[in-house]
């Protein structure tokens, strides 16, 4: 039995240090993609915005994209892999590994989680010297937001699964991008603070404790810029893992019916 | 002579009509999207962003919501094409019917067009029916809107074939997002107009004259909203059609090279 154990443990093991060396290969090229997004809505948040009357919003688009990025690492991770489901089924082998099939698919969670998490921490330090203010963050705990950045990365990694067993193929991209994935990032306080929300619609405002990236931007948030006018940090936390525990769960599910898994 | 012409025309309608087919089947789809985009954010531009301090509302965001359409929408069929390029080569067939080369790519850019053209002419409505107590559009022209409109879509249209003819594969896609569309877009001025950024920094501000995506979002706002805050419509409507030119001839130029196009 122990020598079952250790064998899966090593195929496991060896199913993600392949993919964190096709990561690696990719990593600046991902990091460069994601820098001209952020750091040019940085820019003109910090140079023009002030101007139609929104002052000081650098750091709040800062927080927002870096921690929102993980969110499009999983999509392209989930693209990636609907593509090869549809196409080469790559994932046919991997399946035929000495490994129980759920843990392919939690390979695949893990492997975007580490993805979403050393992007979306990268893309900090160079939003900030863009920024040039010693205060852009001024209520910023480290260990809060290592923590938030690590909850998050769980959430996205957990999520991308959802969304590989939800797009059925690519034609459905647009449908699924925009009826699913800009709703939830756009309403999930990207923009603005959910006590702004409340304070126009408490009902809108409940509504959105339904949306896992309200969590996830408020925590962003209270770890950073706002610790008093977010909500709750270890509420975001919780909420988080719960809404990455149920997103783990319902995907392995729904992958392993999608593929005729054992 | 005049039959050779006549055939040509013939062909390239045929074509056009083939184009518009398969935009009618995917339409519905298409206008749901379109839908749900302005819809989301309509809602975080009126009633959100405002509490925050931002000083326009619904109606300018609505306005830049049309352009982005008109010049997002080209990159549904840029990305197809590019993805036909690399693999089936479809267009192999289009080129063996007697039409010439350069007006079958020319053709391309206006199915484009029509494309985007025809997505970008119901965001107005679709947002004034969807809130039309809350927005207001007292400086609206209908003849200078249509105008805009249709001259942002012939240059988005040409635009596209600038675009198919650099991108070399589907994997650089995202590079051409991130690299091209999106600096033009952001900078064009989605959420601020040319006077602000002239007022902030008068160095990008006649930088971005070189920005064609910049005269789409002046040109619209001076036909729907107050003409003052934009720059001359006219003045936009020439530097499109000047921006046209360029484009659709490095685009012929590039793919007939790609193609080995006679």
């Amino acid at each position: 039995m122990n020598t079952n154990f250790l064998t899966q443990f090593m195929t496991f093991q060896q199913l993600l240090q392949r993919d964190w060396y096709l990561f690696k290969q990719t990593y600046v090229h991902k990091l460069k993609m994601a820098l001209y997004w952020v750091l040019l809505s940085i820019l003109i948040t910090k140079l023009f915005l002030p101007s139609m009357g929104l002052q000081n919003y650098a750091p709040f688009v800062l927080i927002s994209s870096a921690i929102s990025y993980g969110f499009f690492i999983a999509m392209q991770n989930a693209v990636t892999m609907v593509e090869d489901i549809t196409g080469n089924q790559a994932i046919l082998y991997e399946l035929s590994l000495p490994i129980p099939q759920w843990l392919i698919f939690f390979k695949f969670t893990l492997s975007t989680m580490l993805q979403s998490l050393i992007i979306s921490l990268s893309i900090i330090p160079f939003g900030l010297m863009l920024i040039m203010d010693v205060h852009a963050f001024p209520d910023f705990s480290y260990i809060k937001f290592i923590a938030i950045f690590a909850c998050s990365s769980i959430f996205y990694g957990s999520f991308a699964l959802i969304f590989t067993s939800v797009l059925k193929n690519m034609h459905q991209i647009d449908n699924v991008w925009l009826r699913i994935i800009f709703p939830l990032w756009y309403l999930g306080c990207f923009q603005f603070p959910w006590k702004t929300l409340y304070e126009i619609s408490p009902t809108l405002a409940y509504l959105d404790f339904l949306n896992p990236l309200t969590f996830i931007m408020e925590g962003g948030r209270s770890a950073t810029i706002d610790s008093a006018g977010s909500l709750p940090f270890a509420l975001c936390c919780i909420m988080i893992l719960c809404y990455a525990a149920i997103s783990c769960f319902a995907g392995i599910y729904s992958m392993k019916k999608r593929l005729d898994c054992l | 002579m005049f039959q050779t012409i006549f055939l040509e025309l013939n062909v390239f309608l045929k074509l056009l009509k083939r184009d518009l087919k398969i935009f009618s089947n995917n339409a519905i789809d298409n206008y749901i999207n379109t839908m749900c985009w302005v819809l989301l954010s309509l809602i975080v531009y009126q009633f959100i962003m405002p509490k925050m301090g931002l000083n326009f509302k619904g109606d300018f965001l609505l306005v830049s919501c049309v352009i982005s359409k008109t010049f997002f929408g080209i990159m549904d069929n840029v990305t197809n094409i590019v993805a036909d390029l690399g693999e089936n080569k479809t267009i192999s067939y289009d080129m063996t019917l007697p039409i010439s080369h350069t007006l079958l790519f020319i053709k391309i850019a206006i199915s484009n067009a029509i494309y985007t053209c025809l997505l970008s002419l119901l965001v107005l409505p679709m947002g004034k029916l969807l809130l039309w107590n809350y927005l207001h559009f007292p400086h609206f022209n209908i003849i200078k809107f249509f105008i805009i409109i249709f001259v942002s879509s012939l240059f988005s249209g040409f635009f596209s074939l600038f675009i198919i003819s650099i991108t070399k594969s589907i994997m650089h896609i995202e590079d051409i997002w991130s690299g091209i569309i999106h600096p033009l877009f952001a900078l064009g001025g989605f959420n601020f107009t040319w006077k602000v950024m002239l007022t902030v920094s008068p160095f990008l501000a006649y930088v971005n004259l070189f920005n064609p995506v910049m005269y789409m979002f002046e040109g619209m706002r001076g036909a729907t909203l107050d003409p003052t805050l934009s720059l001359p419509f006219w003045t936009c409507i020439t530097m499109l059609i000047l921006f046209s030119v360029p484009m659709g001839y490095i685009g012929v130029y590039l793919l007939k090279k790609r193609l080995d196009a006679i």
